[in-house]
């Protein structure tokens, strides 16, 4: 699969912040249910993150899950759960993805694709210059 | 207005004024390289998660758990 260049984009939130940054489409499904998001590939996450409410609209319940994460970093404070998604950013064929779904709300924190493991999954280069990031999946 | 004029403009200036010419100077080179994202005095999130090496050892376990 060759190599596929995404523009940076501003996207609206609580904060002031205006920036472009490189957010990206991605369909996130578990099980039957998907929903389609903006997500910030973030080099300088550790793991992939998902909010509270989003993962509500995924169809997963808080109280059954049984994959507690040790977090003692920015998610310190609040709980976290180890959750399996099928993740597709087009034009790329899906993939698994690990999050930590966390108790924050994505008025708290962002959908974040972070080094565990969406960095395993692709070549990642930035070019903040031209405001665009290149993805390669790796094989 | 040519830059031999300014030059002249500029000569005259005191030591405080020509520093605070090379600041704003240097602002509007910022802004011509869209690199003035950030304004002093506001609050902006830190989104990344960046110290979670536990956790993401035990993402990695979860995968290894439930190969494709």
């Amino acid at each position: 699969m060759m190599p596929y260049t995404f523009s940076y984009f501003a996207e609206q939130s609580n904060s002031a912040v205006k920036a472009n940054l490189p957010f990206v489409s991605v369909t996130l499904t578990y099980l039957e249910q998907a929903v389609q998001v903006s997500a910030l590939v973030d080099s300088g996450s550790t793991v992939n993150v998902l909010p509270y409410d989003v993962g509500l609209q995924l169809g997963l319940v808080w109280e059954t899950q049984n994959f507690p994460l040790e977090v003692a970093g920015v998610l310190r404070g609040s709980l976290a759960y180890g959750v399996l998604l099928t993740g597709e950013i087009k034009p790329f064929p899906a993939m698994k993805l690990a999050f930590a779904w966390t108790k924050k709300t994505s008025t708290e924190i962002r959908i974040i694709l972070g080094q565990v493991n969406f960095f395993q999954e692709f070549k990642v280069s930035f070019d903040g210059k031209s405001q665009t990031f290149e993805l390669a999946q790796n094989k | 207005m040519l830059l031999t004029e300014i030059e002249k403009t500029i000569h005259p200036l005191s030591r405080t004024e020509k520093l605070q010419l090379i600041q704003f100077i240097t602002a509007e080179l910022l802004k011509d390289e869209r690199l003035d994202y950030f304004e002093s005095e506001k609050t902006y999130t830190l989104w990344s998660v960046y110290d979670e090496g536990r956790a993401a050892q035990q993402l990695t376990e979860l995968l290894e758990q439930n190969p494709s």
